[in-house]
C-alpha cells in the first residue's frame, strides 16, 4: 500500500500506523517531522505550509515508487500538512514498513530527504516580529 | 503565444499574482520567461536565480521551449518536512 495526503487538519499517527497491517513486515519506521521553536537564533512562533498541490502530489508518487524500487519495503505513507502548523505538532509524517528494519530505516531517510529537495512544498517561519521563507 | 504562469511562495508575494494568463512570443524559453518577469520586477530579479521552473507540472531546465497554452510554475527553492 503506498499512499500519499497533503492536509490542513492535524495529522492522526496512530490511525495511518494502524492501516500497517503486512504480518511478514517485521519494521514498522515512523518518522515525524516538527517545527522547532528555535530557529538561528530566534523564537518561532508557527509556521505555514503551502504546496503546489498536484504537483507535490505527482513528485510524492513518484518518489515513493522510487524508493519502493530502491528498498525491499512493503507499505508506505507520506502525509504533509498544509497551512499553519504551531510548535509540537507533525507538519510531515513518513511511514514505511519492510520485513526487516534496515530498508525501512533507508527508505525513510531517502524519502525525507528527496522531499525536502524536490517536492513543491514551501514554508514560512512566522516570529513575534516578523516572518520568513525557509527553505529545507 | 497565450501562456499561463503561476507563481508560488515567494514568488508568488513579489509578482503579486497566483495564476496569470501571458501573451508571449513564439518558442520563448524558459530561462527567458524568468528574465522577462525579472526585467519587469525588481524584487522578483532579486530571487530569479533561484526560481526552477516546471512546464505542465514536469520539472525542466532553463532553454526548456514553451508552448502555447503550457502551464508554467515558477518554484523557488522548497521547504517541505
Amino acid at each position: 500500500m503506498m499512499q500519499c495526503t497533503l492536509q490542513h487538519e492535524p495529522i492522526d499517527v496512530e490511525a495511518l500506523l494502524a492501516q500497517c497491517t503486512n504480518p511478514s513486515d517485521g519494521a514498522v519506521v515512523c518518522f515525524i517531522g516538527r517545527p522547532r521553536n528555535i530557529d538561528n537564533g530566534r523564537e518561532v512562533v508557527y509556521l505555514e505550509y503551502e504546496a503546489h498541490q498536484s504537483m507535490a502530489i505527482k513528485e510524492l508518487n513518484a518518489l515513493m515508487k522510487k524508493a519502493s524500487e530502491q528498498f525491499a519495503i512493503n507499505d508506505c505513507i507520506v502525509v504533509h500538512r498544509l497551512g499553519r502548523v504551531d510548535i509540537g505538532q507533525a507538519s510531515v509524517v513518513i511511514i514505511v514498513t519492510s520485513m526487516h528494519r534496515k530498508d525501512a530505516y533507508a527508505a525513510s531517510q531517502y524519502i525525507i530527504d528527496e522531499l525536502k529537495k524536490i517536492v513543491p512544498i514551501w514554508k514560512k517561519e512566522f516570529y513575534k516580529d516578523g516572518s520568513q521563507w525557509k527553505t529545507g | 503565444m497565450k501562456i499561463v504562469v503561476q507563481a508560488f511562495a515567494e514568488a508568488a508575494e513579489v509578482l503579486g499574482f497566483r495564476k496569470k494568463q501571458f501573451d508571449v512570443e513564439s518558442d520563448i524559453t524558459a530561462g527567458e520567461l524568468v528574465r522577462y518577469l525579472a526585467n519587469s520586477n525588481h524584487e522578483f530579479k532579486r530571487i530569479a536565480k533561484t526560481i526552477f521552473v516546471a512546464i505542465n507540472e514536469e520539472y525542466c531546465s532553463n532553454d526548456a521551449v514553451i508552448h502555447e497554452n503550457d502551464v508554467v510554475d515558477l518554484i523557488p527553492p522548497v521547504g517541505g518536512g
